[in-house]
């Protein structure tokens, strides 16, 4: 079945391939987006929206040094500022709060940890480090005594470049490390040595993914109240409320039952609301002390400090005369910055893991080095090191296909895995199901590629650089890692009310993707009601049973896999009353339009079945499951954790894929890149609502072509971040941008309870791997690679400066 | 250290400057006393309560916070909020209301053309202006009237599809 | 959020709001507030006195002679609504691709941007491309500048503290223009731009100037009297002497946020024979 999404095709009824059958919601439906017509009207309640009594409002003085002892820190003058309430100083936060806990502690995978604290005590390791927090009636009250805070700071020698911090003399970021390496992942298969020692042909590149984040246009947030009864009501812009309250419990020393996470309405996620960072324990610390309500709100200049991707590839290919790939090596260094509390370090393992991608190469020895550095922290960025893989992978292929005089999709189809090894095992994966080259064709289609080569040869004869990217993406999602609270697997809870209205209680949460669409159209369609009386409740650790939020692509397997099988016991349960009732063997009952048919034509509402189980259970005593309430929890079935016969294990269970192609002219004169074409085909398994995965597509195809073209957080050489605003941080607009056409091939995981794979993160790395491969492709004629990125006008032009004049 | 404070900080001792603000949101008089250094981003949020319109990035660039003034679309975090003494203002809350959305924000309903919301009144504003001065927009003239509106969840693409369903309905729906 | 004792002042009389800055430990004039709000609201300029051109009677756009005043409350937008042959061609086309959206020309003014002066933005190098004059009031009177002489340096202009720009004086002509700019995507400030102009003369023939933005700290003319006065021809050999004064004259290169010198020096040539092919091809119509 194909998807196509272009503006001439929306009406295409080939778009629904799960017809409706009346109000009944069938997988691949197109539901608009639930509560659209709140959010429409500006009745959206983000985090900033939330109106307390007696709020007060937080600033944050962040260190203006890369690397630097604290000597002292003098609150008094800032105390006697207007509208101030309190001021408060890392050394007084060390008895509030323990160290803030890792999202994933490095220590968790037998690696070298580090603690960091709300507020800086002895040393700060990077610009912009919390050292110190005023409290005022206003904003403006607030971080106007930020400046009459006074902190000697001791300045120490800092290291900001990866390869410096891994000299011998280089300053040291943690003092009882012996380097500045947090951990060394190695992923091998077969020999590497003997394959490139026998191949035909081998080359080599350096190839550099910049620092830059995911910039939700909604910054974080947080607001801390404690409650007369001790208990702390914190609402957060975070994507993962439940283990974000288990870490503050542990962080404030309260018992977790005194807590209540509620993550309001976020304004985009992706990474950026992952838990880990210092203001949240600081906020809750903060309100102890006033006993009011504090908030505080993330700057876009706060917002801009912490990293993402930043690796350099040392990578070597070994192939055939035929295009074949015989085998990878690659080092990957990875400027992690300082550390920090957040989810970003798993990035450099993902990099390495994601090899040898879509690909079946046999042999391949990848490291990939997480080196600390006196930059701000990562955190988990859309992509989560995929893109880097995907960058480093794909751009190689391509100079393979260069080299060999072969067409880069030739030589992808060479390689793919073909879709009868599936299950296929990798060293550290072991992939669903796929079908690479069915992707290949619908996109080749899609983009018209081969017009696009006519094309390109006319243009180059103008003398005109046009380029034409291929690029194939292979995205592990839902990933389980065990030890500590980032797992696969999730739960929900349908609950039928007397009325017959339906609620979903589950614990992933929606930073504005959909998938509480998605989980109410499933739980609709099982029991065969209208989607609109299905209400999906997320993000409140009262409400909700515990989970692990929103992340990696999971919230459809996961959340709409538990939802499902919480609506089946919830089936069996009316189906039994509604046998009772209308004496017909419960098995035998249909559940469809709101309505519950025997075989013989007798047929109750839904709603009525629901009422009597709670009026008439008992009193009817063959109706004796008088409750209609399930809670389950479902994870698919291919997270192993214990090592096979190989000794392999596979932390992430399915492998959403995509092609893209593209085509670019490069402006000689600038180096400024114009995006010509765009054409992208996914396949995410089964589709519960093409609307909303197509939607997460898209989005995710512009962020990795602002990623490959634009946005960059480059540091001077002082070691402080350049980018504040989004002036200097370039996002994508759409005057950047051509019309995106996109289409879909639907295989099925095997897995999952659903054969969903997994939207939302797809589509990020596919992007950044073509873009760069299409301006490569454009700078063919010169002879010179653009291997550093972003590809902006300036580093292209350098690229072009270094062609040897004809 | 030295109690001595830099030229502009406030002090304790002095009067914050205020003015009592007049004007009509959303076909409403209102009246608020606010600080001269509110912007018209917190005078719209924090005073009136209409928290529709986002603060994004407080420079002008993400477009969250747009409004209309007096007929034409405003970035409200670059208004002063005693500037907006005398003016007429629509917010996103008077543009429709659910059971009765603007026909624009029932094609961005129907195409899809918002993921967390953040952005929208922006888009909203940006689209219907360009409907009022464009019956038939081009491609160029959507992309140009969206420049000054950065969205990071859809990747323009449905909001465009939006704009062109809106375009089209609106040239159809007779004044 | 804004973090001084702001004070608002919309007085009626540029006299009056000459007298509030004179008195101001820390005054500033807000135009359109595109670039001195968001800079107040970070606290990188600390502001006590807010004065406000809206209630002056500098929003109007109008014939005064061989020139056209543009005072200082007049917006993009106002640029492109006025009357058709009212304002240069050169002042429509700058004004149509400003950044940022519909927002920002209905909010953004000239003569803000102008006092700002950004090397990074596109009103400089047109105002002197264009000869303009800017008319300065202040407590001790009102004075003229030429544009060329106004820019000092980066963010650095002509101005005293007590000091208002009312008014840009331009020399109405009926003469032809070309502009270009290089951004590199639509979020950015303009890295380099380049205005160019062709002035009738008195007898009879063109008298062509070109201006660049961005390579520098200030806007830098640049010569173009081997053009002579009359209608030229873009070939090779005027280009490339086109390309050669561009080099010849641009000074101490302008780095910033997101393009270093070395890259303004290279585009600078190429984006002056953009703005020269546009001007070829409005006089040719």
């Amino acid at each position: 079945m194909t998807l196509t999404h272009s503006p001439a095709a929306t009406a295409n009824p080939d778009l629904d391939p799960g017809q409706s059958a009346g109000s009944n919601v069938e997988h691949g439906e197109r539901v608009r987006r639930k509560d659209g017509d709140l959010i429409l009207t500006g009745r959206g309640r983000y985090l900033d929206d939330i109106e307390l009594p007696r709020l007060t409002h937080a600033a944050v003085l962040r260190s203006p040094h890369p690397h630097a002892r604290i000597i002292s820190v003098n609150l008094d003058a800032a105390l006697r500022m207007p509208g101030v309430v309190t001021a408060l100083s890392g050394g007084q936060a060390m008895p509030l709060a323990g160290p803030v806990p890792h999202y994933y502690d490095p220590a968790v995978a037998g690696e070298r940890t580090a603690e960091f604290r709300c507020l800086a005590v002895e040393k700060v390791l990077y610009v912009g480090q919390p050292v110190a927090a005023v409290v005022a009636e206003t904003l403006h009250e607030a971080e106007a005594a930020l400046k009459f805070i006074e902190v000697d700071y001791e300045v120490l020698p800092f290291v900001t470049d990866e390869l410096a911090a891994l000299e011998p003399g280089a300053p040291r970021i943690f003092e009882d490390w012996d380097d500045n390496v947090l951990i060394r992942s190695a992923f091998a298969e077969g020999d590497t040595d003997a394959a490139f020692a026998g191949a035909a042909h081998t080359l080599r590149e350096e190839i550099r993914i910049q620092r830059y984040n995911t910039a939700p246009m909604e910054t974080r947030g947080y607001i801390a109240t404690w409650g007369l009864d001790g208990v702390l009501t914190f609402h957060g812009s975070s994507q993962n409320p439940h283990p974000l309250r288990s870490n503050l419990a542990t962080s404030l020393g309260v018992p977790e039952t005194k807590i209540r996470v509620v993550a309001a309405r976020l304004g985009g996620g992706f990474g950026h609301k992952f838990h880990g960072y210092p203001e949240e324990p600081l906020v809750c610390v903060l309100s102890k002390i006033v006993g009011r309500p504090v908030q505080w709100l993330e700057t876009r200049s706060d917002s801009m400090l912490v990293g993402a991707r930043e690796m350099v590839h040392h990578i070597e290919v070994a192939f055939e005369d035929d295009g074949e790939i015989v085998a990878w090596r690659n080092l990957i260094h990875a400027n992690i910055g300082a550390l920090g509390s957040m989810a970003g370090w798993g990035m450099s393992f993902v990099a390495g893991m994601a090899f040898p991608g879509p690909y079946r190469v046999k042999n391949y020895d990848v490291t990939s080095l997480a080196i600390v550095t006196n930059k701000a922290p990562w955190n988990g960025a859309r992509g989560y090191g995929k893109e880097s893989a995907a960058l480093a992978i794909e751009r190689t292929v391509d100079r393979v296909a260069q080299e060999l005089g072969l067409d880069p999709v030739q030589v992808r189809r060479r390689n793919f895995i073909p879709s009868d090894e599936f299950p296929y095992w990798t060293a550290a994966k072991r992939l669903d199901s796929g079908n690479y080259d069915g992707v290949m064709d619908k996109v080749v289609e899609l983009a018209g590629y081969d017009a696009l080569r006519l094309e390109q040869v006319s243009v180059r004869g103008e003398g005109r650089l046009f380029g034409v990217g291929v690029a194939f993406e292979l995205t592990p999602e839902g990933g389980d890692f065990p030890g500590d609270l980032v797992r696969g697997f999730d739960t929900s809870t349908v609950r039928v009310d007397p009325s017959g209205d339906v609620r979903v209680l589950t614990g992933v949460t929606s930073p504005g993707t959909g998938n509480e669409t998605g989980i109410a159209q499933v739980v609709a369609r099982e029991l065969g009601v209208s989607v609109d009386t299905v209400t999906v409740y997320q993000g409140d650790t009262d409400v909700s049973p515990y989970g692990y939020g929103n992340a990696s692509s999971r919230s459809m397997n996961v959340g709409g896999g538990s939802a499902l099988l919480a609506a089946r016991d919830v089936k069996e349960r009316l189906a039994l009353a509604a046998g009772v009732l209308m004496e017909d063997d419960p098995a035998a009952l249909t559940f469809a339009d709101g309505w519950i048919t025997t075989t013989n034509g007798h047929r109750m509402r839904f709603s009525e079945v629901a009422r009597a189980v709670f009026t008439q259970s008992i009193a009817i005593p063959a109706m004796n499951q008088p409750q209609l309430e399930s809670t389950r929890t479902y994870g698919p079935d291919n997270l192993l954790h214990v090592p096979d016969e190989h000794g392999r294990v596979s932390p992430y269970p399915t492998y959403p894929n995509s092609g893209h192609i593209a085509s670019v002219e490069v402006d000689r004169d600038t180096g400024v890149v114009r995006l010509l074409s765009y054409a992208a085909v996914d396949d995410c398994g089964t589709v519960i609502n093409p609307t909303m995965v197509e939607g997460q597509f898209f989005g995710a195809i512009v962020m990795g072509i602002g990623g490959a073209l634009w946005e960059e957080l480059p540091y001077d050489n002082s070691g402080r971040p350049v980018a504040g605003t989004f002036k200097h941080y370039l996002m994508p607009r759409t005057p950047d941008l051509p019309e995106i056409r996109i289409g879909s091939q639907v295989t099925p995981s095997p897995f999952t309870i659903l054969g969903t794979k997994g939207a939302g993160e797809g589509g990020v790395a596919g992007a950044v791997a073509c873009i760069a491969n299409a301006v490569n492709d454009a700078l063919r004629p010169l002879g010179v690679t653009a291997h550093q990125m972003p590809l902006s006008g300036p580093r292209v032009l350098e690229a072009i400066n270094t062609a040897v004049p004809l | 250290m030295s109690t001595t404070q830099p030229p502009g900080s406030a002090h304790a001792h002095d009067e914050l400057p205020s003015s009592t603000v007049t004007l009509i949101v959303n076909d409403q008089p209102r009246s608020a006393r606010c600080p001269d250094r509110t912007l018209l981003v917190e005078l719209i949020r924090d005073e009136l309560g209409l928290f529709g319109t986002h603060a994004g990035c407080l420079n002008g660039d993400c477009g969250a916070c747009t409004v209309n003034v007096d007929g034409r679309i405003t970035k409200s975090c670059l208004v002063l909020a005693p500037a907006a003494e005398g003016t007429t203002i629509t917010t996103v809350e008077g543009l429709g209301e659910p059971g009765a959305l603007h026909p624009v924000q029932e094609a961005f309903w129907e195409k899809d053309g918002f993921q967390c919301g953040f952005c929208l009144p922006g888009q909203l504003f940006a689209t219907i202006d360009l409907l009022d001065h464009e019956d038939a927009p081009s491609d160029d003239d959507i992309r140009g009237a969206l420049a000054g509106n950065i969205c990071r969840c859809t990747g323009y693409q449905k909001i465009i599809d939006s704009v062109r369903c809106a375009a089209e309905r609106t040239a159809r729906t007779p004044d | 959020m804004i973090r001084t004792n702001l004070r608002y002042h919309a007085p009626f009389s540029v006299e009056d709001a000459c007298r509030i800055l004179a008195a101001s430990e820390s005054g500033a004039v807000i135009g359109g507030g595109t670039v001195l709000l968001p800079r107040m609201t970070r606290d990188e300029r600390s502001v006590l006195d807010a004065v406000h051109v809206r209630n002056l009677g500098l929003s109007e756009i109008e014939q005064a002679g061989d020139t056209v005043l543009i005072g200082a409350g007049v917006t993009y937008t106002e640029v492109l609504e006025a009357r058709e042959g009212l304002v240069p061609s050169l002042l429509t086309t700058m004004a149509r691709g400003i950044t940022g959206g519909a927002q920002i020309r209905n909010q953004g003014t000239l003569v803000g941007s102008a006092a700002y002066a950004n090397p990074g933005s596109d009103v400089p190098a047109v105002l002197v491309a264009l000869d303009t004059t800017l008319l300065i009031q202040g407590t001790r009177g009102t004075r003229e500048v030429r544009a060329a002489q106004f820019f000092r340096g980066p963010f650095v202009v002509d101005l005293g503290p007590d000091e208002i720009v009312t008014q840009l004086s331009i020399p109405h002509a009926e003469g032809a223009s070309g502009y270009a700019k290089l951004k590199l995507s639509e979020s950015s400030w303009p890295i380099v731009t380049a205005a160019a102009v062709a002035a009738p003369s008195t007898d009879g023939g063109w008298r062509y100037r070109l201006a660049i933005g961005g390579a520098c700290g200030v806007p830098i003319p640049v010569d173009l009297g081997f053009l002579g006065r009359d209608r030229f021809e873009l070939d090779a050999e005027t280009a490339g002497q086109v390309r050669q004064n561009v080099q010849d004259t641009l000074g101490e290169l302008w780095s910033d946020e997101l393009a270093p010198g070395s890259y303004r020096q290279q585009v600078a040539g190429p984006i002056a024979l953009k703005a020269l092919a546009h001007l070829d091809q409005e006089m040719s119509s």
